[in-house]
């Protein structure tokens, strides 16, 4: 655990993105803002 | 959304490398699909022109602004500083002012960068996203199950969101 209390993922399934389609996504919005997200990122 | 730390290139200096050197290895090309996708997404992509920096200190930096409460500014005002000013993040220097500007103390900075649990912090966070399969930045995982990797478009986001709402015995298939 890096940090106190952070219930980070353990065994995430990675995504194999399919053939892209267009198309609106409802309530995506809502989803992310429900949804526990974690991004790993550098800045360079 | 939590951001935490994926130190990419360890392995560079920390004067950072040429950036001659970085264009050597993925080519002209992968440069000007970068500075596209900036252009279509209305950001400016404007990196130093001279050299890629180490971040381990940024980062470090970041880890200190998250205990402090400031994450999100720090990390969003240093990838402004890269992306479209041009700023070295490598240096102490401009660490200082950044993290000034984001209402840091000189000391504090200075203290952050060196730090050995705050780099510890930034290095175990990184094997800790390796281990997850994680390659490259940025790397999502969506409710703990699903792994994107990579900058990639909307509509993989919006297929791996529909992806976890499908129940659960359809997910491993």
């Amino acid at each position: 655990m890096v940090y106190p209390d952070d219930p980070r993922p353990r065994h995430p399934q990675a995504f194999k993105a399919p053939a892209l389609e267009a198309g609106p996504l409802i309530g995506h919005r809502v989803l992310v803002d429900v949804l526990p997200v974690w991004v790993w990122s550098d800045y360079i | 959304m939590t951001w935490l730390a994926f130190d990419l290139h360890p392995e560079y200096p920390l004067g950072g490398i040429p950036r001659e050197q970085l264009h050597a290895r993925y080519g002209d090309g992968f440069h000007e699909s970068l500075k596209r996708s900036f252009e279509i997404a209305g950001l400016v992509y404007n990196p130093p022109p001279d050299v890629v920096p180490n971040t381990l200190a940024a980062l470090s930096l970041t880890e200190l602004a998250r205990d402090r409460g400031l994450h999100r500014p720090m990390h969003e005002r240093l990838m402004d500083a890269y992306w479209a000013e041009a700023r070295n993040i490598g240096d102490p220097a401009v660490l200082r002012e950044l993290g000034g500007e984001v209402g840091f103390a000189e000391d504090d900075v200075a203290s952050a960068i060196r730090d050995d649990g705050l780099t510890n912090r930034v290095r175990t966070s990184t094997a800790q996203a390796q281990s997850l399969g994680v390659t490259g930045v940025p790397a999502f995982v969506l409710d703990n199950r699903l792994l994107v990797l990579g900058a990639q478009p909307r509509s993989v986001f919006q297929d791996a969101l529909a992806q976890l709402r499908e129940p659960d015995d359809a997910q491993s298939t």
